[in-house]
């Protein structure tokens, strides 16, 4: 069942429209037609280079952006970007920024995660529980009377998780949920994604990490220059060489270094 | 500076306890004001520096390095205003001493007022005075202004150092006059990012649902009776010495 589905969508940011300044075969549209579909229970990765769109396109899932043409739909129904229409989105589909600084804005962890749930109508008691409940699922149960600031990169992006999921989403969205953090603030941060999947949720995230995308992905869309160039599964699209290639997600040089094969002799400084 | 007083004001001993110790601190704001400066000034601010250093177990070289450049500053006026100028035959230079006298009373005053209000910054977290503001009835839009700026002072923080870091490794303070370029270079940066900055907070908190208010629940709090009762009597007391002292002075 496709719960969310973008189709057709422009946009461009404001300030990006003097075509003058543009070099040939740049473009001022961060979306020129991009289309996506979320099925329930997906584990979704949006796959592109720098400025392909991809968090522009997540922008547009849950409301925040509205596009110039195209349009979002919710279960079937075309998005209604009132202000009941958007509160009620965004109970469905929690986006989570790619800077956690860009959504953290409270004196403690747990008055920043008790935003959504009180937004949502719900009383102190419900909210309070909420808290408790998101802050543990993402390992931060002790730290809840913290401020932002106090806490590592990776503790603030687990924050911004904890407060997405404090609105009981059914699709959590992440715009490149493990950049900045390090091998093992990846692997807390995928366990705490697993055990959320397990319970039934969507997850959609962008990266242009191909092995996170291997590794974690059931399906990967591609994207390219504002459109989206594939879409399927990940065993199939993952493995395309020539969609990676049009996706520009294939360093050259690495590229080259594994056809070479691994040193044939330790390098000397080893030795 | 800044980090490290938020850190102890979320980390001191007292930290859940924002009610009796912001009473504790308007107590003795209220006895330095109020009562005569030569024996309130001195005794309010060894009350601040001992509830805050022993009390809250505030680190002391936090706490007295944290009081010394006020204190500079303090003094400095003081001095202004022990010195009298004169032009009636020619400019001369002399000393006041009811100058002097109002410079020492200004002073204690002043000392004792920085001392209490560093005590509180020390050991009241901003989500702590913010709530209590809230009980206070403080129209919400301008709560929800201080929450913002306080967070936003950190991140901008954080650009700054980052910033000047920057501007550092590539020799950007190596002379007087590459350090005045690179200061007003690094100013004009920091405040483009802050509008930057503002934006993406804007993008951010209307994905959360943010439309008009910014509501949160209040933090955890303690307060026992024991705790109210001396955060209510040690200012009383004070205040009453401080009145003794002052009588038996002569001051």
């Amino acid at each position: 069942m496709i719960l969310l589905e973008a189709i057709g969508l422009r946009y461009a940011w404001p300030g990006t429209k003097a075509a003058a300044v543009l070099t040939p075969g740049q473009r001022n549209e961060a979306l020129a037609g991009a289309s996506l579909a979320v099925r329930q229970g997906t584990r979704l990765a949006l796959l592109g280079g720098n400025g392909s769109g991809k968090s522009t396109l997540l922008l547009h899932l849950n409301g925040t952006l509205r596009p110039a043409m195209g349009e979002v739909r919710w279960q079937g129904r075309m998005l209604d970007y009132s202000r009941r229409g958007l509160a009620a989105l965004r109970q469905s589909v929690a986006l989570v920024f790619q800077d956690p600084d860009d959504q953290l804005f409270a004196g403690t962890l747990a008055q920043d995660v008790s935003f959504g749930p009180l937004n949502l109508g719900l009383d102190a008691a419900e909210a309070a529980r909420r808290v408790a409940t998101a802050l543990a699922a993402v390992g931060l149960a002790e730290l809840g009377a913290l401020p932002p600031h106090m806490l590592s990169h990776g503790q603030r992006k687990r924050a911004a998780i904890a407060g997405a999921l404090a609105m009981h989403p059914a699709v959590l969205v992440l715009d490149e949920p493990t950049a900045g953090l390090d091998p093992e603030g990846i692997d807390i941060l995928l366990d705490h994604l697993d055990a959320l999947h397990g319970q039934g949720m969507t997850v959609v995230f962008s990266t242009h990490d191909l092995r996170l995308a291997r590794h974690w992905a059931n399906e990967v869309a591609m994207m390219r220059q504002g459109q989206v160039i594939a879409h399927g599964a990940a065993e199939r699209v993952l493995y395309d060489a020539r969609v990676i290639a049009a996706a520009g997600l294939q360093s050259r040089r690495f590229a080259e270094a594994d056809r070479a094969g691994p040193p044939r002799k330790d390098p000397a400084w080893l030795s | 500076m800044l980090r490290a007083i938020e850190a102890c004001a979320n980390t001191n001993r007292w930290h859940r306890h924002t009610g009796p110790v912001a009473l504790f601190c308007a107590g003795l704001m209220a006895c330095v004001l109020l009562a005569p400066p030569l024996a309130a000034g001195p005794l309010v601010g060894v009350a601040a520096g001992f509830a805050a250093i022993v009390g809250a177990r505030v680190p002391a070289r936090l706490f007295l390095g944290a009081l010394l450049v006020p204190l500079g500053f303090l003094l400095t006026s003081a001095l202004a205003l022990c010195v009298t100028l004169g032009f009636d035959h020619g400019l001369t230079i002399g000393l006041s001493a009811a100058g002097a006298a109002t410079a020492l009373r200004t002073g204690l005053r002043a000392a004792g007022a920085l001392a209490v209000t560093l005590c509180f910054a020390c050991t009241v977290p901003a989500a702590g005075w913010m709530a209590l503001l809230r009980r206070a009835r403080t129209p919400e839009a301008l709560l929800d202004l201080l929450m913002l700026v306080h967070r936003t002072l950190f991140v901008l923080d954080d650009a700054r150092v980052s910033m000047l870091r920057a501007l550092d490794n590539r020799l950007g303070f190596s002379t007087r006059r590459r350090m005045l370029r690179s200061a007003a270079q690094a100013m004009a940066l920091l405040f483009l990012r802050s509008l930057d900055r503002a934006a993406r907070l804007e993008r951010g908190l209307a994905a959360r649902g943010y439309v008009d208010h910014l509501p949160v629940l209040p933090p955890k709090a303690v307060a026992s009776p024991a705790g109210w009762l001396l955060a209510a009597g040690v200012p009383a007391l004070l205040g009453a010495t401080a009145f003794g002292l002052a009588r038996a002075i002569g001051a």
